[in-house]
């Protein structure tokens, strides 16, 4: 009776490679489940949660955290920050491969309160995430005129 | 990184309050499968702790989740401690039975797949944006806040864009997340890969009862190599979580159509529940499933009342949950006013949208190069073998029957919610949606005539039986007859 399992188990591996060399099959578990860039032995050396953050949502959230860290340090963490919206900056170009988001996205990431052109509060907007260049940064808001061009520019991208 | 103590506590204290609620229902199987089965009910038990600590207004801390956890356990060890008490004379210790050597190739596929999965699901922060808008944003604030009503709320939540109402679904994954994070590591979501393993071994199980080992583990790894169906082992979301539990309850409610056990179709139903309190839509597919009930009952001239109270009662599991997740839970944890009505066709009586639907599900969605991608040759092979089934055997048992019932009125479903619904994209909520025909294919499979007469071949000549040849009694039968007459 063993020979037939034996034989089974050998039609069980035969089935598997036959599986295996189905070509959409194949192309996935290259490139989805065996794939070199995403190497576990690579990531066990990496389990620190700030560098898993990082390397999973990359550029945009290096950028989120160091306006962060700029506005703990002038102990200013409740001001609201106008962010440009997402067309906008997929229209300008960004660096560093920055993608822009929600304001409850940009919460989860960094905790600031962020603010849209067309929010009942914007005028309370202390700070703006602005683009110029391909490069992000952070400006403070010093006149209510400066406030309103920026409203004026992204409204028409809502 | 990984709080392995708090896992395994949490492992233990879903199989308890999972068992204990089997316990309720007197559904028994063996012990695999009521392992597997208690721990995949003990995770929604589980996640309802943060919401009952909200309600009564306690702070959410590691130590009250930790103490919730423990009640939990309690309550739901009432009805298995008298169980114990009364049968421990009959307990005997279970047997276990070592797989098959042609199982191990299989196994091995298993163990790459899941074993990559669940590093995934433990190594990656909670990706999705559905969920990093929702409920992962609510948890983590939840944690850190201590209160489910969170600093979340006064970012401004109420400009309408994309994904807003995300914040609005069920409190499963915010519950999860929130006890996973308090005392298993900070990205919460391993519960994802306990749930499943926990269906993936016991669907193999029961796989294995109906068709031969070689043939369960084929279906097994089709059904695990599914491309987009895999990812969604790792990446958090509602519909692999409604996925297990719908088709949970569809094996059950089958069961119990077969075998006519009434605690069959109530822990079936319990299961349909626990699906519409996951993802709330899934209320329209089991009213879509009441009618095969009705028709059940009609074919085989039950009583009218007994028809309706089982009706009702079947119904009811789904309409409770329902209630509990969005006038409780919701209505208590999102404290800004969501508008419904702005999400529905305002011209639901045009069946326009619902006929472009039905017809891009299959066109834009499942026989595309992009429907390739996302289910590989998945849905052709099911076709092929139902096609199979019609041509040669033309043999429908009731669990097939049911199963093309499933997988039916999750298409029509999937199509009239698209129509009431029309931010339901084909490309993201209708492909997740079709996740749960998956399961009922594979089971369709498994009972397809074509493939029980291919297992019967194996198992006959794995274990030496000769195949019963059918003209033998008719000739009987002639040689009787004369030796009757000579006497």
């Amino acid at each position: 009776m063993t020979y037939k399992k034996v034989i089974l188990f050998v039609a069980a591996v035969v089935i598997l490679e036959i599986m295996y060399s189905v070509p959409s099959y194949n192309t996935w578990f290259n490139t989805k489940i065996f794939n070199e860039n995403i190497s576990i032995s690579d990531q066990s050396e990496h389990l620190d949660v700030e560098e898993r953050m990082q390397y999973r949502f990359g550029g945009s959230y290096n950028i989120f955290q160091s306006i962060k860290q700029m506005l703990k340090s002038q102990n200013d963490t409740d001001a609201i920050i106008l962010l440009p919206p997402i067309p906008y900056v997929n229209q300008v170009g960004a660096e560093r491969g920055f993608t822009m988001c929600e304001p409850d996205i940009f919460y989860y990431f960094c905790g600031l309160k962020g603010d849209v052109a067309n929010s009942p509060d914007v005028q309370q907007s202390k700070y703006a995430l602005v683009i110029e260049n391909h490069k992000v940064g952070l400006k403070k808001i010093t006149d209510k005129h400066y406030l309103d061009s920026l409203i004026a520019l992204y409204k028409p991208f809502y | 990184m990984i709080n392995l103590g708090g896992l395994f506590f949490l492992i233990i204290a879903h199989f308890v309050c999972g068992r204990g609620v089997m316990q309720l229902f007197r559904v028994q199987f063996k012990p695999l499968q009521t392992f597997c089965l208690s721990v995949i009910v003990g995770i929604p038990i589980i996640s309802f702790g943060p919401c009952v600590l909200q309600l009564m207004k306690v702070p959410l801390t590691k130590e009250s989740i930790t103490a919730v956890v423990w009640v939990s356990m309690a309550i739901c060890c009432v009805p298995l401690l008298l169980h114990v008490i009364k049968n421990y004379k009959n307990f005997t210790a279970p047997k276990i039975k070592l797989p098959e050597l042609y199982e191990l190739p299989f196994f091995f596929v298993f163990g790459i797949l899941l074993g990559v999965s669940v590093w995934r699901c433990y190594y990656y922060p909670p990706t999705a944006a559905d969920m990093i808008n929702g409920p992962e944003l609510l948890a983590k604030y939840a944690v850190q806040d201590k209160n489910m009503i969170s600093s979340v709320f006064h970012i401004d939540m109420q400009v309408p864009r994309y994904g807003a109402s995300n914040i609005f679904k069920s409190p499963f994954i915010t519950g999860l997340q929130i006890v996973y994070k308090l005392l298993v590591q900070p990205f919460g979501q391993v519960w994802l890969s306990v749930l499943v393993l926990s269906f993936i071994t016991w669907f193999y199980t029961i796989l294995k009862e109906k068709i031969h080992p070689l043939l369960a583990g084929v279906l097994m790894v089709m059904f695990l190599v599914i491309p987009e169906l895999y990812a969604y082992t790792f990446l958090m979301l509602y519909d692999y979580s409604t996925m297990v539990f719908y088709f949970i309850g569809f094996y059950y409610f089958t069961r119990y159509m077969k075998e006519e056990r009434i605690n069959d179709l109530f822990w079936g139903a319990f299961l349909f529940g626990i699906s519409t309190y996951i993802r709330t839509e899934t209320l329209v597919l089991i009213m879509m499933i009441a009618p095969l009930l009705a028709f059940h009952y009609y074919k085989k001239r039950a009583p009218l009342v007994s028809s309706v109270i089982n009706l009702g009662v079947f119904i009811s599991f789904s309409l409770v949950l329902y209630f509990i997740c969005m006038k409780v839970f919701v209505k208590n944890f999102v404290p800004i006013t969501f508008d419904l009505s702005k999400q529905v066709n305002a011209h639901v009586t045009d069946l326009s949208l619902f006929f472009d639907r039905f017809t891009e599900i299959s066109t834009k969605l499942i026989f595309t190069q992009q429907g390739d991608a996302y289910y590989g040759p998945f849905f052709y092979v099911f076709l092929f073998v139902l096609f199979v089934d019609i041509i040669w055997k033309r043999k429908f048992n009731k669990e097939t029957v049911s199963a093309l019932y499933g997988i039916a009125m999750l298409y029509l479903g999937m199509a009239i919610l698209g129509h009431i619904f029309p931010s339901f994209s084909i490309e993201n909520t209708t492909k997740r949606g079709m996740f749960k025909a998956m399961p009922l294919a594979i089971w369709y499979m498994c009972n397809s005539a074509a493939l029980l007469w291919i297992s019967d071949i194996i198992t006959r000549w794995e274990n030496g039986i000769k195949a019963p040849s059918e003209p033998k009694p008719v000739a009987a039968k002639v040689a009787e007859a004369p030796k009757a007459k000579k006497k």
